[in-house]
């Protein structure tokens, strides 16, 4: 799916809340609850504001207009760059992908979280964290798989970290 | 680094290796940044913290107001917008300043907020410290 929208130039006026020294730009006002929060990636030319309430996507090259990207799932709740792509998470704990040239939203894929919090970029995989367990969770993008640390990472989904015991296990 | 029970943890990438550190002091330490061979931690209740990422020990704490919201490093130094003492007890991300603590511990306060400005996004990069504000609806840009 790919859906476009153009939003209000980017110049923010005089009035309203300002930060002294810096420039402002007009991005999206869809907040939501105030925790999970990790609303901004930088990459591939461009500033990514997560839209959590809106379920959408603003990608900003300043002083340009922004470009809204609909993703089509729930509150989406953090995004980061790298591995080639955009990554978004949603409330639901749905993983989307948007290619970052032509904004194509897809494919995507559920983490199985009961609590998903945040999502980070690292050793070429992945990673979140599920908050009403503590779990740590590796996500091999080109797998498309899961995997917890409980299982040695070799097991997808579902089974719970216990506490910070050590594993001596490869991760995938 | 679990903000409820504030142990750092030590996870090696390459063997799936988990380490508990240390307690972390304050009250939820949630975000955190890597910076000349430490690790700098902060969050609710919590100042910003300089951590040995080999032990897991304080090394410093330096005095950044009421707490940081997030933080991040760019162009040498760390970036943390800080709330005031109200904002803190709510819980919520209400910007009072940027701050700009360099690798030494040296605090300045690089920017303060007029009116109310909520953090949900932080990262920085070659153009500089990027602040998205999804309450208002703007995305900030302050070059170092």
């Amino acid at each position: 799916m790919l859906v476009l929208g153009v939003l209000a130039p980017a110049a923010v006026t005089a009035s309203g809340p300002r930060l002294p020294g810096a420039a402002g730009y007009a991005a999206c006002a869809a907040a939501g609850p105030y925790w999970p929060t990790q609303t901004l990636a930088l990459g591939f030319g461009a500033a990514w504001i997560a839209c959590k309430e809106e379920g959408r996507l603003v990608r900003l090259v300043p002083p340009r207009r922004g470009r809204s990207i609909r993703l089509g799932g729930g509150e989406v709740i953090a995004v980061v760059a790298g591995l080639g792509a955009i990554w978004t998470l949603d409330g639901g704990g749905t993983v989307t992908r948007i290619d970052p040239s032509t904004q194509r939203v897809g494919p995507r894929f559920a983490l199985g979280a009961a609590r998903p919090y945040n999502l980070w970029v690292g050793a070429e995989s992945l990673w979140s964290v599920d908050d009403a367990t503590g779990e740590v969770l590796r996500i091999d993008v080109s797998r498309r798989k899961v995997y917890s640390q409980d299982s040695g990472w070799r097991r997808p989904l579902g089974h719970r970290l216990r506490g910070y015991e050590r594993v001596d296990r490869e991760p995938p | 680094m679990n903000h409820r029970d504030r142990r750092l943890t030590r996870l090696e990438t390459r063997t799936g290796l988990t380490t508990t550190l240390a307690t972390l002091p304050g009250d939820a330490p949630e975000r955190l940044a890597a910076l000349d061979g430490s690790l700098w931690i902060t969050g609710r209740g919590t100042d910003l913290l300089r951590v040995d990422p080999q032990t897991g020990g304080v090394l410093e704490v330096v005095e950044i107001g009421a707490s940081g919201i997030d933080v991040v490093a760019g162009a040498g130094a760390l970036w943390l917008p800080v709330r005031n003492v109200a904002a803190d007890r709510r819980g919520f991300p209400t910007m009072s300043a940027l701050k700009r603590v360099s690798p030494g511990g040296a605090v300045t306060t690089r920017a303060t907020a007029k009116g109310r400005i909520d953090v949900h996004g932080l990262a920085a990069d070659r153009a500089g410290i990027w602040l998205a504000d999804n309450t208002g609806g703007r995305l900030y840009r302050l070059r170092p």
